[in-house]
C-alpha cells in the first residue's frame, strides 16, 4: 500500500512537472471563428447646439499692438469691424534755442511702425486718419487698471493728419502722416517761446492729451502697428526743422503708463448687416446668443471684437441609456467653414481656448487638453476635413452624470495665453452639427460593460 | 479494511490533484462550450483509434465502458496512471502557428469488491481549454481607431468517477458510472486600443460541478474454438451544467467597474448512444471497432459563429500480441496495435462540420510477469474541415504513456 501512495505521488509530481511545461500562445488564427462582441462603441450622432456670443468687453490696453482699420467680413453677415487706436505721447527733453539764429519750422509728422500685422483685404487702399484727443486717456482708466476694446476717449473730429497706401505694395516699415502746419507751428512757437505748457509732462499733456488714429470709411484691411514704448520702432510724432542749411527734429515719444494707456477701440458695426438676426440688438449682453441655425449654420470666434462660440450637447446623457458605459475617449471636433479663411488666414493650432460656460456664458474654468492635443487636421487641397480637434474626454466623463439644463456648455474663443486675444482680429468661422460638410462633431468612444 | 485504505490512499492523492488534473489544450476550438472535451479512452483503447465499448479490463482499465471492470483480476489492484504529451500545427490559408501541451492523462485504480461487484475509482480530464486568440486592429465602426482584442480561455473540467459493473451472468456485464464533474474555466477579454491607455479588460470566471451518470453492458461470446467475441453498449443521458459565474469588469485605468457579479448559465452534455465489437482470433488478433453518436443538436453554443450538431464517431482497431508465452522472447510477447478514427464532431463552423480523423499506433510492455503494464501511444490526427480553406486545420501528434500497476506484483511471494 505504501508502494501505491508513492506511486501516487510520483504521479503529482509528474503532473505538476509537465503541467509547468504547457504554453499557451496567442494566436492570431481564430479571428474568424470567434463571434467578438467588443461593445466598444463610436459615436459622433450627438447633438449640438452651437451658439455666438460676444464677450462684454476685451482687454486691449496694453498689448504692444496699435491696430486700426476697417473690414466688412462677408463670411460674417458683412458685419463691419472697425479698429482704432488712442495713444498719448511724451514731452521729451527740449533743444535750447540761440535767439540770434532763425529757426524754421518744416513739418510734423506722425511716425509709426509696421509689426506686419495684416488683417483682410490688402489689395484695396488703405487711409488712415489722425485726430487729436480732447480727454486724456489716463482720466478713462477704470478701475480695473486696464483699457477694452469698449472704452471711449473724446477726439477732436478736426482731422489733423491722413495718409492712404495700398498695404501690399507698401510693406517698408514705418508709415507716415503728415499732420497739419498750424498744429506744428503752434508747437514750435510753443517750444521756441518756452511755454509754460511744455514745462512738464503734466502741462504737455493738459496741452496735448494725445492720438486717435481712425480708419477711413472704405478701407477693408487692418494693420497692426508697434505700440510698445520700450523698442526702437516706437511711435513718435517727429517735429522737423532747418536753421541755416542745418536740419534738426524733435521726436515726442508715445508713452505708454502704467497703467497701460495705448489701447485699441474695435466696434462691431451691425448697421451693414445682411442677416436679419445679426443686428445692434443681437449682442447687448454678454449672456444675448445667436443660435448657429440663424447665421448659416456657423458659428464665429474672434479676437478684439470677443466672439465666442458656444456649444451645448443637450443630448449627450441619452448614452447611458445604452445601459451602464465607459467614456473611453471623447474628441470635440471643430471644423472651419472652407472658403471663410481665404483672406483671413485660420489661426495657429494653439489659437483657440476652451472654457466651461454656464447659462449666462460667464466662464467657469479652462478645459486642459493632453500630450498631443489640440490636434490639426489640414486638409489642404478639399478643406472638408480641416479640423482642430480637442480632447474633451473628462468634459463628457462629467457633464453625461449631470442634468442637461445645469451642465456647463463649452466656450470657445481665441486663446489668451499669446496675447492673440488681445491684439489680433483673428477669427474663425466654425460649421455647426446641422451641416452637409464641415460640421462640427463630438467623437466619443465608450464602451458598453 | 483493505477497501477503506485503498480508498482514503486514493482521496488523499486526489486532493493534491484537484487543482491540476486537466490536460493541457492550446487550441481555438476549445473556446466553445465547456472547451475541448478529451477522447474517453485510456490507456490500451487510445492506440486503438480510441475504440473500447466492446473491450475487457486488460492490459490497462478501461473505462469507456463501466461493464468492463468486471474483468478485473479477482487478485489484483490496478492503478492506471497517465500522461500526454501533444503537439499541434494550426494552419490556415498561409499562416501557420504550433502549440505544445502536455499533462496528466488520467488516474485511475480499478479493485474488486466481491466476486461479481467490481469498482473502479478515477480522476480523468473531461474537457480542457486552453485559447489565446488576439484580434489585431479591428476598426471600430465609424471612426478611424481599432482594437487590439485578446480572449484566453483556461482551465478545463475533471471527472471523478466511482465504476460499478456487476458480473450478473457468466457471459453478461452490466455497469454504471457515478461521476463529479467539477472544474473552474476562466474566460478573459482584454481589449487595448491607441486610441486609450490601458486595457479593458473582463474576466469571466466558471466554476461548475454536476454528478453524473452514464452506463454499459458487455456481452462476451464465442463464435468457434478460435474466435470469440464481445459486444458492448454504453449510453449516457444528457448532463446539464449549472456554471457559476463570477465576473470582474476593470476598465482602463485599473478600476472595477462592476464588482465580481455572480450570474449561472448552464451547458447541456448532450445524451450519447455507442455500440461496439470485438473478434479475438487465437488470442492473438484482437479486432475492435465502435461507433457513438452524441445528439448535439439540443445544446445551444455560446457563440453565434457556430452551431452544434449531432456528432457520429467512428473507431477502428486491432492488437496483435505473438505470444502470450513466457518463454518467448520479450519483443513477442509485446502488444502491437494501430487503429484510426473519424469523428464529426459537434462544431459547425460557416456551414462546415469540424472532422476529427486520425490514426493511432501503439505498443503494449507486459513486465514483471504482466504485474507492470506500460502502454505507448503516438497519435496522429487532424482537425478542420479541408474543403474549406477559411477553416482552421489543426495538425496534431499525441504521445502518451499509461502506467498500469498490478498489486499483486508488490506483494513478496512466502516461499521467495
Amino acid at each position: 500500500m505504501i508502494k501505491h501512495i508513492l506511486a501516487f505521488l510520483l504521479g503529482v509530481i509528474m503532473i505538476s512537472v509537465f503541467n509547468s511545461c504547457n504554453n499557451v500562445n496567442s494566436f492570431t488564427l481564430g479571428e474568424d471563428i470567434v463571434d467578438i462582441k467588443s461593445n466598444v462603441i463610436f459615436t459622433d450622432t450627438c447633438t449640438i447646439r452651437s451658439f455666438t456670443f460676444k464677450t462684454d468687453s476685451v482687454i486691449t490696453s496694453g498689448t504692444g499692438k496699435a491696430l486700426v482699420g476697417r473690414y466688412v467680413d462677408t463670411n460674417m453677415g458683412n458685419i463691419t469691424i472697425n479698429a482704432s487706436t488712442y495713444f498719448q505721447v511724451g514731452l521729451p527733453t527740449l533743444p535750447t534755442f540761440d535767439p540770434a539764429l532763425t529757426y524754421v519750422f518744416d513739418d510734423l509728422i506722425l511716425c509709426l511702425h509696421n509689426t506686419h500685422y495684416v488683417y483682410g483685404d490688402t489689395t484695396k487702399v488703405y487711409t488712415i486718419g489722425a485726430y487729436r484727443l480732447t480727454e486724456r486717456i489716463n482720466d478713462k482708466v477704470p478701475r480695473t487698471g486696464y483699457l477694452y476694446n469698449t472704452s471711449r476717449v473724446a477726439y477732436d473730429p478736426v482731422k489733423l493728419g491722413e495718409t492712404s497706401l495700398k498695404p501690399r505694395y507698401v510693406m517698408s516699415d514705418s508709415v507716415g502722416i503728415r499732420l497739419s502746419d498750424a498744429l506744428g507751428k503752434e508747437l514750435f512757437s510753443k517750444i521756441q517761446n518756452q511755454d509754460i505748457q511744455l514745462s512738464n509732462s503734466l502741462n504737455f499733456l493738459d496741452y496735448f492729451k494725445g492720438f486717435a488714429l481712425v480708419p477711413g470709411n472704405s478701407n477693408n484691411c487692418v494693420l497692426g502697428f508697434n505700440a510698445y514704448d520700450t523698442s526702437k520702432n516706437v511711435v513718435y510724432m517727429r517735429l522737423n526743422y532747418h536753421q541755416a542749411g542745418f536740419n534738426y527734429f524733435i521726436d515726442f515719444k508715445l508713452t505708454n503708463g502704467p497703467p497701460p494707456l495705448q489701447f485699441n477701440r474695435i466696434q462691431t458695426d451691425f448697421s451693414t448687416s445682411t442677416q436679419k438676426d445679426l443686428n445692434a440688438s443681437t449682442f447687448k449682453k454678454q449672456e444675448d446668443m445667436v443660435s448657429s441655425i440663424l447665421t448659416d449654420n456657423q458659428t464665429f470666434c474672434q479676437a478684439g471684437t470677443g466672439f465666442v462660440t458656444r456649444l451645448e450637447f443637450p443630448y449627450i446623457n441619452k448614452l447611458l441609456e445604452a445601459g451602464t458605459i465607459k467614456i473611453l475617449k471623447a474628441e470635440l471636433s471643430l471644423a472651419p467653414v472652407m472658403n471663410t479663411y481665404n483672406l483671413i488666414p485660420l489661426p495657429p493650432k494653439l489659437g483657440f481656448d476652451l472654457n466651461l460656460l454656464n447659462s449666462s456664458n460667464a466662464s467657469k474654468g479652462a478645459l486642459t487638453n493632453p500630450n498631443g492635443y489640440p490636434k490639426f487636421l489640414d486638409d489642404s487641397q478639399y478643406k472638408e476635413q480641416t479640423a482642430f480637434v480637442y480632447d474633451v474626454t473628462d468634459y463628457v466623463r462629467s457633464v453625461i452624470l449631470q442634468n442637461p439644463d445645469e451642465a456647463p456648455a463649452i466656450g470657445v474663443s481665441i486663446t489668451t495665453s499669446s496675447n492673440l486675444y488681445f491684439n489680433t482680429l483673428d477669427r474663425v468661422i466654425w460649421g455647426d452639427r446641422f451641416r452637409n460638410s464641415n460640421i462640427t462633431k463630438l467623437k466619443i468612444l465608450y464602451w458598453r460593460y | 479494511m483493505r477497501i477503506i485504505y485503498k480508498i482514503l490512499s486514493f482521496s488523499l492523492i486526489l486532493h493534491c490533484m484537484v487543482l491540476s488534473a486537466q490536460t493541457g489544450t492550446s487550441s481555438p476550438y476549445s473556446m466553445y462550450g465547456v472547451g475541448d472535451l478529451n477522447p474517453i479512452g485510456i490507456g490500451r483503447s487510445r492506440a486503438l483509434g480510441g475504440a473500447g465499448i466492446a473491450l475487457p479490463t486488460e492490459s490497462s482499465l478501461n473505462n469507456i465502458n463501466p461493464a468492463s471492470y468486471s474483468t478485473i483480476d479477482s487478485l489484483s489492484f490496478l492503478t492506471d496512471i497517465g500522461f500526454d504529451l501533444k503537439t499541434s500545427t494550426f494552419v490556415r490559408g498561409s499562416d501557420k502557428q504550433s502549440a505544445k501541451s502536455a499533462g496528466l492523462g488520467f488516474l485511475a485504480v480499478g479493485f474488486r469488491n466481491t466476486s461479481w461487484w467490481k469498482n473502479s475509482l478515477g480522476l480523468v480530464p473531461f474537457s480542457s481549454v486552453g485559447n489565446n486568440i488576439t484580434i489585431k486592429n479591428k476598426v471600430i465602426e465609424g471612426s478611424s481607431d481599432a482594437l487590439n482584442i485578446n480572449i484566453q480561455g483556461t482551465g478545463g473540467l475533471s471527472q471523478f468517477y466511482w465504476g460499478n459493473a456487476f458480473k450478473i451472468l457468466p457471459n453478461l456485464s452490466i455497469g454504471a458510472n457515478v461521476s463529479f464533474i467539477f472544474g473552474n474555466l476562466k474566460q478573459t477579454q482584454d481589449m487595448t486600443s491607441t486610441a486609450y491607455s490601458g486595457n479593458l479588460l473582463i474576466e469571466d470566471n466558471i466554476y461548475l460541478h454536476k454528478l453524473y451518470l452514464n452506463y454499459g453492458a458487455q456481452y462476451s461470446f464465442k463464435l468457434s474454438k478460435n474466435i470469440k467475441g464481445m459486444v458492448g453498449l454504453i449510453y449516457g443521458g444528457p448532463c446539464k451544467l449549472n456554471m457559476f459565474h463570477n465576473t470582474a469588469t476593470i476598465d482602463n485605468s485599473g478600476v472595477v467597474l462592476k464588482d465580481p457579479t455572480t450570474s449561472e448559465t448552464s451547458f447541456t452534455l448532450p445524451a450519447y448512444y455507442g455500440a461496439g465489437l470485438t473478434l479475438r482470433l487465437n488470442d492473438k488478433l484482437l479486432v475492435t471497432s465502435d461507433y457513438k453518436m452524441y445528439n448535439w443538436a439540443n445544446t445551444q453554443p455560446f457563440q453565434s459563429k457556430i452551431r452544434f450538431v449531432n456528432s457520429d464517431n467512428y473507431m477502428v482497431g486491432a492488437e496483435y500480441t505473438p505470444s502470450n508465452s513466457f518463454r518467448d522472447a520479450a519483443w513477442k510477447r509485446f502488444n502491437y496495435r494501430v487503429g484510426g478514427y473519424v469523428n464529426n464532431t459537434y462544431l459547425m463552423l460557416s456551414g462546415q462540420q469540424i472532422q476529427d480523423k486520425g490514426l493511432t499506433f501503439g505498443l503494449g510492455l507486459p513486465l514483471a510477469q504482466k504485474k507492470l503494464y506500460f502502454n505507448f501511444t503516438y497519435q496522429v490526427g487532424q482537425k478542420g474541415a479541408s474543403s474549406n480553406q477559411n477553416i482552421i486545420t489543426e495538425y496534431y501528434q499525441n504521445f502518451s504513456i499509461n502506467i498500469t500497476l498490478f498489486d499483486f506484483w508488490f506483494i513478496k511471494p512466502k516461499f521467495d
